[in-house]
Order: C-alpha cells, then structure tokens, then sequence
C-alpha cells in the first residue's frame, strides 16, 4: 500500500521520491484542482534514506492516486 | 564619468531591479537548503528552484522541469553532458564557431579516452543548405553527437538549429546545442527543433545573477554524472540516483541565484521575444552604419545584425582599443574571446574589439561609443593620448 493514514484528522501522506518528483506530483495534482503539500517522509531506514511526499485530505486520497497514475508518476513502494 | 556597458556576451549588466530584489528577498527571508530537509525553509527553496525549472521549461520549449539540471556555468553544463555521454571511440561534429568550452572539453577527451571531432563548415553565413551537405560529408559511421552553438560569441551569426535538428534525427546523431550568447536574445524551441540537450548559463541574456548555468536534458538521453555526492534523496546508496535532477545535481544548489534567474526570466517575457530580437538588431545597424562612415574600421559579417558587433581598426591593436575605452568608461571585451576557431573563421586573425548589447543598452550608448572612437582616432593621429 503506497498511502497511508498519518494522523486522526484525516490527513493522508503520499509517499513519492525526491523533492523534484513530489512536486511534480504537486502540479500534477494542482492542475486537477487538489492542494497537497510537499512534506518530508517519515521512513529512515525502509526507504533507502531521505524521501519526499505530499500531504493531503484523506477524502482525495483515490482521486490523487488515479491522477498521478494518469501523469506516469510512480508512488514509492513501502 | 558614467559607466557604458556593451560586453553583455560576457555578462549581462545591470541587471532588473526584480533580479536583485527577488535574491535579495530569498537571502533574508526563506533561504532554506533545497531537497535537504523538511522544514519550511527547505520547502521554500525547493518551490522556488522547481518555479525555475518551470520558467526555463516554457521558455525554451524543454520536454520535463525535472530534467533540468542546474549546475554552476555553461561551460559546467558542458561538461558535464559531453563527459556523461561520449565513450571510447565516438565521433562528434562540431561548428566552425566554436567557443573553447566545447572545444576543450572535446580535446580533453580526445587525448584521455579517444574520442575524435570534425569541424564542419558554416565560413560563416553558409545557408542551412550548404552547411547540412557539408556536415554529411563528415559525418562518419561512428559519429554520435553534433555539437554547435546556437548563436557565435564574436558575431551575430546563428546556425540554423531546425534543419541541423532535423538532419541530425535522420541520420541518428544526438544534436546538443550551446545557448550561451543566443538564450534570451534569440528564440528557442527545444522540441520543434529536434534538440537532444541544450545548455545556457543564467547570467548572460536571461538577466540572472552569476553563479548559475543548466543543462535541458530530453528524453533520449541519460548522462553519466560528472560529480558525485549529497542529492538529498536515496541518502544510503553510496551511488548518485538514477534519475534526474538530482543525478546531475551533486551539493547544494545556490537558491539565491536560481531564484534571480527566474525573475531574469519573468523580466524578458514582460518584454517580449520579438522586441528583443528588433532591439539588438536596431542597436547593432545604428552602429554598424556609424563605423562605416569611420576612416579605418572593418567590421566582421556585417550583414548579419543581432546582440554582437566585432570591428578592428587599422594600425591599432584591438586591446588598445579595448584599454582606450575602458579608460573612457565604455566596458568592450578585445582579443580572442576564448574562440579561437571562430576567429579563424571569420578572418580576424589578430583578435577583435567585440561589442554585445543587452537589453538596457541604448542607441545613445552607441552614438557615445562612436564619438569616444573618433576622439581615439585623432588622439592616435597626433600621437597624443
């Protein structure tokens, strides 16, 4: 599963790569009128070191990944 | 004494005050490291240096921001495509018109991995025709690259890239271009005009401060790295990642300079292409027909107008020239101009006086230049100083 709930407000966490492709994912997801914020990942170790991902309502969650999909915007694998 | 600056081929001076303020602005208020960190002035920079690549994606007509490597010149950029792609045994062609930052790189690789290079011929003002006939001649089975530059650092001259382009598609070489003088001054479309890497610096004709250049990347291509270390991502791999920016980008951007460079950016495009375009061409035809008029001057190519002008003055050294005007506030750049081949194409064997114009130069710029020139002439004529 490549997103995951983070905290209880309903705030899901979309873990991408580097800084460069979590914003292209940003602009992708802003051109489908979805506002996501660029955060660093939460992952150490598991994720081969420093990683990149957006931040954004749990509601859009499906949206988002069916977009970046669509835009060839590969989500990193936990 | 009020300072007259016509060496813009060099670097562009002054710049736009938005340049100056909008590095100013990062310096003071969200200068974060980009790609290194999650906190908001890591994320602040990393927008504005992607806003960047952005600008200079539309601008130029480049496939992906992400594949817009940002190094520390043109000539870094260079390097680091001509040493990330060629291998052992490789041919590359190359224009008459070289500047030294394609040429050395080339002769670099000639003597430590055995690449070879031919020059192919513009002479210059060939039509697009000639000059694709003549790169056919050259071309051999093993040549993989054309390498050119868009417009030549001494003259106005620009090859023409979407036939170069073309030919170059068609017969399986990867065509780079060098946009060092033309970026800003000249229009580029990356994809219509079949081009496989193109390389710039941010502080000539796009108006950015110095310390930065780049390297537009398309898809055909994927060059080794030229250095290693930090990209901020896949932080436990001893190897750089595979993919782009961050492969080519090794160490801290500087976010400052990025970010002036695309407020540089932002300034031409509130001008216009065309104006910019009509406004070197204008300025360099005023001056063109002033040193005509001149006992002595020689101009280079003087039917090709653009942003460079390079005279030469009988019986007097070009550096005396350029020493004599500098004296007199008027910023030139003589002698050789780091392009030897070029010169060698154009005739001027013993150098020039070169005169680049950007966009705040003025044609009263050009009448001060001709009244100073004249006031040489005499001075030179009595034998006084």
């Amino acid at each position: 599963m490549s997103m995951q709930n983070s905290d209880f407000y309903g705030i899901c966490h979309i873990a991408i790569g580097s800084v460069n492709a979590a914003m292209r994912a940003q602009r992708a997801l802003q051109r489908d009128g979805i506002s996501a914020s660029l955060i660093k990942n939460e992952g150490g170790k598991r994720d081969g070191g420093c990683l990149y991902g957006l931040a954004l309502p749990c509601l859009l969650h499906e949206r988002a990944k069916r977009i970046l999909e669509e835009n060839h915007i590969s989500i990193h694998k936990k | 004494m009020a300072l007259i600056y016509l060496d813009n081929a060099a670097t562009s001076f002054p710049k736009p005050p938005c340049v100056l303020e909008r590095a100013i602005q990062c310096i003071s208020r969200d200068c974060g490291n980009a790609g290194r960190g999650g906190h908001p002035l890591a994320i602040a920079s990393a927008e504005r240096i992607y806003r960047c690549r952005e600008s200079i994606v539309s601008l130029l007509g480049a496939p992906d921001p992400s594949r817009v490597i940002f190094t520390m010149n043109a000539t870094y950029a260079i390097n680091f495509l001509l040493k990330g792609i060629l291998k052992s045994g490789d041919h590359v062609l190359i224009s008459d018109l070289e500047h030294n930052a394609v040429l050395r790189p080339l002769e670099k690789l000639r003597q430590s991995i055995g690449i070879s290079y031919d020059v192919f011929t513009t002479q210059p003002n060939c039509s697009a025709k000639e000059i694709c006939a003549d790169i056919l001649t050259r071309r051999r089975p093993n040549t993989r690259v054309l390498i050119c530059t868009q417009q030549s650092n001494i003259c106005s001259y620009a090859l023409p890239l979407a036939e170069i382009g073309a030919l170059c598609r068609q017969c399986g070489m990867l065509f780079f271009v060098d946009a060092a003088q033309s970026a800003g001054h000249l229009p580029i479309d990356m994809e219509k005009m079949q081009i496989d890497a193109l390389c710039a610096p941010g502080h000539k004709g796009l108006l950015g401060v110095q310390g930065c250049g780049f390297c537009l990347l398309g898809e055909r291509i994927h060059p080794d790295t030229l250095i290693e270390g930090g990209s901020g991502y896949q932080s436990l791999s001893p190897t750089m990642p595979d993919e782009f920016p961050e492969r080519g980008e090794a160490g801290t951007l500087p976010t400052p300079v990025i970010t002036s460079l695309q407020a540089g950016i932002e300034y031409l495009g509130g001008i216009g292409q065309e104006k910019m375009v009509e406004h070197d061409r204008a300025l360099f035809e005023r001056l063109r027909d002033r040193l005509s008029d001149m006992a002595g001057y020689r101009i280079y190519l003087p039917e090709v107008s653009g942003s460079t002008l390079l005279f030469e003055k009988d019986g007097l050294p070009c550096d005396r020239i350029g020493s004599y005007l500098g004296e007199h506030g008027i910023c030139v750049r003589s002698g050789y101009h780091c392009a030897p081949l070029a010169h060698k194409t154009l005739g001027s064997s013993e150098g020039g006086v070169r005169v680049s114009f950007g966009a705040f130069n003025t044609k009263e710029d050009v009448d001060t230049l001709c009244r100073t020139l004249r006031r040489m002439d005499f001075c030179h004529e009595v034998g006084g100083n």
